[in-house]
């Protein structure tokens, strides 16, 4: 049962299903479709995603797909960590959900207890000109589709543009060179800038790859096997962050999720790597809160700055996960299709202000993009992205690297001086070998 | 002894060490009240006092209320919790007894496996739990959690009773067999009468247990209608990077105040000098 | 032991009906025990082979894998992490058993005093105990929020300090937290465990003890600490268990940063065997905590038994 094709054997799943299964407009698919799904039940794990009315969409999809087909949706929500751990139970033991919502490296880990997506993927690719090359290697493995990108959260500068003002600097920084001279003048503001260092399971990649990356830093080889971490690019990337921490708002190690968000909303630091949730947050209190008004007016997005090897960002990635154990396979296409169609994806998009980007090439062209001039910026950060693991593909072992915050301590413990520069790199070399030796035995 | 004024006395050694138990203890919650009561704006106002609230709002509580299912949720763990409770108690209690008073082969290696289960962590068995849960037909509802908080309750109350019955006088048990009362009848009618403190605060703590536990609750139970309050106000009050902290002081507040109120009760009861006298034959 | 046969009872009854059987001491006893044993035979040790299976083998989330016999364990004790974690797991529960120990049977003696609104003062320190542990653990996070830190504020407007601790950043420091915030959840169980076992000594005893002239410290380790001790090693043995596997706080608080400085045991297991998938490793890493935990408890159980001959 690899293939879509396969997964609808005569004996138990009818011709008319078949037709159901591949009928390209699903809200308005004749009765037949009806006859097939009726009675048949699909559960759905979902996140929250920070645009509310986001939220409130998908509900109402749910509710417009059951509608239409007589199927029994439940779409069942949960917040991002506890969303991971019951899709582990799922994976591991076949039950309780057909369709999930990932994050990056879910298709790799789980791919044997997917579903193959291809054919799907290969319709929605055309309709909107084409998949990203970040949503291909997040979501194939071994030449197939194994889940669809439902898009990814490009994650920014935020800063301050009166601070910086302030300081004399009317431009976001475009190298490296000048963030740490920005951040040395600011700091001598009294209004430092702030990286997360800490075990923030979203933050803690987006603010720490690009660094590594922008130096020529790299995890693994091509081959996603071997480990190239300890390397002069690395250990230049490391100094750097190193003389930078200096001028850091006192506690970035500890920085979880929301820390930058709250001490950037409470005015207490000039500017964090994050996605436009803070700008969001503002603009949403700024009628009936002055603080929050302040906030907004004065801050903007900025880019990431150039590195000796250029502009790199790392950024959430969600997918749909469909699970292989579902019987339901047929509701769990039709639904897929529902999401994926012209009439729902790109109002959705809109919707969301930019904070959740669909990864197609062609979404350029259509009216999803936000008016806020604020916001324009993340849709060409919509392009700049890698997937951890680099030059490698995403592997196992990057998932649990990542998943380790080996990368994000070894940059902490030389800021901190636990370590040295060259020793801190060497620790992390060292529990990346011990991680790849595992996944290559 | 220490000489000088009983009243110095009593303010240095109870009220003081009291009052600093209680700032600890206690503590967290007049800032869980705080946060609960203060309005968004003011919340984040780096410049406003943080332990005082200028404009008190109910917009977190109503917030809770009216737009997730808190009282679906609270039901459910009352629930759970009062079901496994009864369960652990009614398997726990005898089985402590037997432990503690009863001589038979096997018994002390019957006792350390009981508690060598209770060591087995939650984490090595979840995921096994679920499979186990749905060959049972009880994936997905409340009653799974109905019949697995048990197996870690059963445990706590078995050993905990056991050592509770040690405290207790052998000589009344003794009497009342040499009167011609059989050993259950003995364990019935003397010993758990005189260890209902002990069977109080072990129900009291089963039930803690249980009000608390997150990651069976998050995992066996699938549908929003079937959560417990931990788990409930956990997925819908964080949302990506951005904590509602309003909503979910309100949430940890109304998941605890009201159970210490109804402990305090109990807590009085088996706190009255029960067994004062009882060893008298 | 105390279940000491009264031989004229025993001889007494022949017949061997229901009643013959519920005052057969050794009968009584399996009968009593029986139901508990295959609760658990049922659900906790099935699943618990299971689990084992998944230690030996390179399991993952989504493949099943093969047998690698002892490997997992192997890895382990080769890793730095692993062992940093192993460290300060023993930290965490040695640091949080003995505050709980400290704080609870103070707090015990104190509540065992007669007051006024006794009632409502029991009942605000078992708070923390009864709130769920996530929820009370994001109190104390955003208490030590790296930027709005209440204890800062007052720490800073009380002129007692210039600037605040950075509670969680600082390794040390976070590992501190993680124990005060166990400590703070764990005290009133331990409070009101020792309290129920010092109300149930007879006053008799104090009496007696006064009219030999005993003070009041003597009283506290001649007559109290004695009395109470098989309930308060029980309440400690559970306290050790709880805090050695604890997950909620450290996962609630640093999710085991910095930098590896609060991982315990089954914060690692969790991201080991979850967030990366390698059931199989996460699974070893929970199992290595059973060892250590069985001799504490067979040790603990000797001195229970050891301490109702008193």
């Amino acid at each position: 049962m690899d293939t879509p094709r396969s997964l609808t054997p005569p004996s138990s799943i009818t011709r008319r299903s078949l037709l159901a299964a591949t009928a390209a407009v699903p809200l308005a698919t004749p009765a037949i479709a009806q006859n097939a799904l009726k009675g048949t039940k699909l559960t759905i794990l979902v996140g929250q995603f920070y645009v509310p009315e986001n939220n409130a969409q998908l509900d109402q999809l749910a509710v417009d797909v059951a509608k239409d087909t007589g199927m029994e949706i439940h779409v069942e929500r949960l917040a991002g960590d506890e969303l991971g751990v019951k899709t582990a139970a799922v994976v591991a033991t076949g039950r309780g959900a057909d369709l999930s919502i990932g994050v990056e490296f879910d298709t790799y880990l789980y791919a044997s207890k997917l579903a193959d997506v291809t054919d799907l993927a290969n319709e929605f690719g055309k309709q909107y000109g084409g998949w990203l090359d970040v949503a291909k290697q997040a979501c194939m493995v071994g030449g197939k589709w194994k889940s669809l990108c439902i898009g990814q959260a490009p994650a920014a500068w935020n800063y301050r543009v009166d601070q910086f003002a302030a300081a004399g600097i009317n431009k976001f920084p475009d190298t490296f060179d000048d963030l740490l001279k920005a951040a040395k003048v600011l700091h001598g503001k009294g209004t430092p800038i702030g990286m997360t260092l800490g075990h923030a399971s979203g933050d803690g990649r987006s603010t720490n790859y690009p660094v590594l990356w922008a130096f020529g830093g790299k995890e693994f080889e091509k081959d996603g096997r071997t480990v190239a971490l300890n390397s002069a690019e690395t250990l230049r990337a490391v100094e750097w962050y190193k003389e930078i921490y200096q001028y850091f708002i006192p506690g970035t190690t500890a920085w979880l999720d929301p820390d930058n968000n709250q001490a950037f909303l409470a005015g207490k630091c000039s500017a964090t790597v994050n996605v436009n949730t803070i700008y969001l947050a503002s603009r949403a209190a700024a009628p009936t809160n002055p603080v929050m008004k302040n906030i907004m007016e004065n801050m903007d997005h900025g880019n990431w700055p150039r590195g000796p090897a250029g502009r790199f960002a790392s950024y959430n990635i969600n997918t749909w996960l469909p699970f292989a154990s579902s019987p339901n396979r047929a509701g769990q296409m039709h639904f897929l299709r529902a999401w994926f169609d012209k009439s729902f994806l790109p109002k959705w998009t809109k919707t969301g202000q930019s904070y959740f980007i669909p990864t197609f090439a062609g979404f350029d062209n259509l009216d999803v993009w936000p008016e806020d001039p604020k916001l324009k910026i993340f849709r060409e950060l919509n392009k700049l992205n890698r997937l951890e693991g680099y030059a490698g593909p995403p592997t196992p072992s990057a998932a649990e690297a990542v998943s380790k915050y080996i990368l994000v301590d070894m940059f902490a413990k030389a800021c901190t001086g636990q370590l040295k520069p060259k020793a801190a790199v060497e620790w992390a070399a060292k529990e990346y070998e011990q991680i790849a030796k595992k996944h290559r035995a | 002894m220490i000489s000088g004024n009983p009243r110095m006395e009593r303010w240095l050694f109870v009220y003081l060490p009291l009052a600093f138990a209680l700032f600890f203890l206690v503590g967290p919650f007049y800032w869980m009240l705080i946060t609960a009561l203060k309005p968004d704006g003011e919340l984040y106002d780096g410049a406003s006092n943080p332990l005082y609230v200028a404009t008190p709002s109910l917009e977190h509580f109503r917030y809770l209320f009216e737009h997730t299912a808190f009282v679906t949720w609270t039901k459910n763990t009352m629930m759970v919790a009062t079901l496994s409770t009864i369960i652990a108690l009614v398997m726990g209690v005898p089985a402590g007894y037997a432990l503690a008073r009863l001589r038979f082969v096997g018994s002390e290696f019957i006792g350390t496996a009981i508690f060598v289960t209770y060591l087995v962590p939650t984490s090595l068995l979840f995921i096994p739990m679920v499979e186990v849960m749905a060959q049972l037909h009880l994936d997905d509802s409340i009653w799974a959690l109905v019949v697995v908080y048990p197996t870690f309750l059963v445990p706590f109350v078995t050993w905990l009773m056991s050592g509770y019955f040690r405290t207790i006088p052998t000589e009344l048990e003794d009497c009342a067999r040499i009167d011609g009362m059989t050993r259950l009848g003995a364990m019935w009618k003397i010993a758990i009468p005189l260890a209902r403190p002990g069977i109080l605060s072990a129900g009291i703590f089963a039930f803690t247990l249980s009000w608390n536990e997150f990651i069976y609750a998050l995992t066996l139970v699938t549908a929003s209608s079937e959560r417990t309050i931990p788990v409930g106000v956990i997925v819908q009050l964080t949302r990506a990077d951005f904590y509602f902290w309003g909503p979910l002081m309100a949430g940890a507040l109304l998941g605890s105040v009201p159970v210490a109120i109804v402990y305090s009760f109990f807590v009085d009861q088996y706190a009255s000098g029960l067994t004062a006298g009882a060893v008298k034959g | 032991m105390s279940g000491t046969t009264i031989p004229a009872v025993a001889l007494r009854r022949r017949r061997r009906d229901l009643g013959y059987w519920l005052d057969h001491e050794r009968a009584l006893g399996y009968m009593l025990v029986a139901p508990v044993v295959l609760l658990l035979l049922g659900l906790v040790a099935y699943p618990f082979m299971v689990a084992i299976g998944y230690a030996l083998s390179n399991r993952t989330l989504a493949d099943a894998g093969e047998f690698v016999g002892l490997d997992n364990f192997i890895d382990l004790f080769d890793d730095d992490i692993y062992l940093q974690t192993l460290r300060n797991t023993f930290v965490f529960t040695a640091g949080s058993v003995s505050l709980r120990l400290v704080f609870g049977v103070g707090l015990a003696l104190l509540l065992n005093e007669s007051f006024r609104f006794s009632r409502l003062i029991r009942a605000a320190v078992l708070l923390p105990w009864i709130v769920p542990t996530v929820l009370g653990t994001m109190a104390w996070l955003w208490m030590f929020n790296p930027n709005f830190s209440v204890i800062n504020w007052v720490l800073v407007h009380s002129g007692l300090m210039t600037e605040g601790p950075n509670w969680l950043t600082d390794p040390d420091l976070a590992l501190f937290c993680v124990i005060l915030v166990n400590a703070w959840r764990g005290t009133p169980f331990m409070a009101i465990t020792v309290l129920a076992g010092l109300q149930s000594i007879p006053q008799d005893l104090y009496d007696a003890s006064a009219i030999d002239g005993a003070g009041k410290f003597q009283r506290f380790f001649y007559v109290t600490l004695p009395l109470v001790m098989p309930v308060l090693l029980t309440a400690l043995v559970l306290s050790i268990i709880w805090t050695f596997s604890d997950f909620g706080i450290v996962y609630g608080l640093t999710k085991g940063g910095p930098m590896n400085a609060t991982h315990v045991l089954a914060t690692l297991s969790y991201q080991a065997g979850l967030a990366a998938g390698n059931i199989g490793e996460g699974a070893a890493i929970s199992l290595t905590m059973l060892p250590m935990l069985l001799v504490l408890i067979i040790w603990q159980l000797r001195r229970i038994r050891r301490s109702t001959v008193l």
